[in-house]
């Protein structure tokens, strides 16, 4: 039985070594991982489980056993090791949708407008469930250009799994897009497709 | 996580500092005031160490008054 250890690996190694052995085995072989660190074990367990390989999981001194065995036959979707990588601790993101249509929070006055929004979006970046998508269109576009600190919160909430959806005709009409240091440039299709399918939209 | 933020008088001087800073490079980070330290809506400004010294004679020299807060 191939074992491997992948103690001390931050994921996605352990995922990735775990795959390349896996594609190796034979229908009906069994494989052992070697982890020590709660986490991995966690994205190990999934990620068998997407293979459809029934992982078994044992605790002892060194750490867990993860034993995975190759299905015997039916077809099974390749999967990305990355995808299965959670770290401890993340933050689930909601349903809701979050956009931004400008790069000033409310009207009557632009100066405190702009303050108002980088307080919103920085304060955005350390609540306890993030949105699934942000969405910036018109002057909302600057809050990516690098050198921001609502670039920085962006960042972080990307990392936590939080989409970064630009508007790509406000990105071109600015002429920033060499600034830019974050998030998808999309279209207004995308756009339209994520409000639409939006369990909650928020609007600052 | 420890954590340095400045409080101003008024959110003009918040502006005003946050002016100042971008005009001498210094990036500054706009955060509501945390509720531990008002339940008033309020802006502020979150530093991080490597910067607050620098922050804090920067705004001294330009009379900006400001009160650092720590948790």
């Amino acid at each position: 039985m191939p074992i491997i250890d992948t103690r001390g690996q931050l994921c996605p190694k352990p995922l990735i070594m775990a795959k390349q052995v896996f594609n190796t085995l034979e229908p009906g072989q069994i494989m052992e991982v070697l982890t020590d660190h709660e986490t991995s074990l966690s994205n190990l367990m999934n990620f068998f489980t997407a293979l459809k390989a029934i992982p078994v999981s044992e605790k002892h001194d060194d750490g867990w056993h993860v034993y995975a065995t190759k299905p015997l036959s039916g077809h099974v979707e390749p999967v990305n090791p990355e995808a299965f990588c959670q770290t401890s601790n993340a933050t689930p993101t909601g349903k809701h949708v979050v956009c931004l249509t400008s790069n000033l929070m409310g009207k009557g006055d632009d100066q405190l407008g702009a303050l108002l929004m980088r307080g919103f979006i920085n304060a955005l970046a350390e609540q306890d469930v993030l949105p699934s998508h942000i969405i910036c269109y018109n002057g909302a576009v600057k809050l990516a250009i690098k050198g921001t600190d609502t670039l920085t919160s962006l960042i972080t909430m990307e990392n936590q799994g939080v989409n970064i959806i630009l508007c790509g005709t406000c990105v071109d009409f600015f002429d920033i897009k060499p600034q830019i240091g974050t998030g998808t440039i999309s279209n207004m299709y995308q756009i339209t497709q994520i409000l639409s399918q939006a369990s909650k939209v928020i609007y600052p | 996580m420890h954590r340095t933020i400045l409080t101003f008088q008024n959110t003009r001087n918040v502006i005003k500092a946050d002016q100042l800073l971008a005009h001498h490079g210094i990036r500054a980070r706009i955060i509501p005031v945390p509720e531990h330290i008002s339940s008033e809506c309020g802006m502020c400004i979150e530093t991080t160490p490597e910067n607050t010294l620098a922050i804090q004679s920067l705004l001294t020299e330009n009379h900006v008054q400001f009160t650092i807060q720590q948790w």
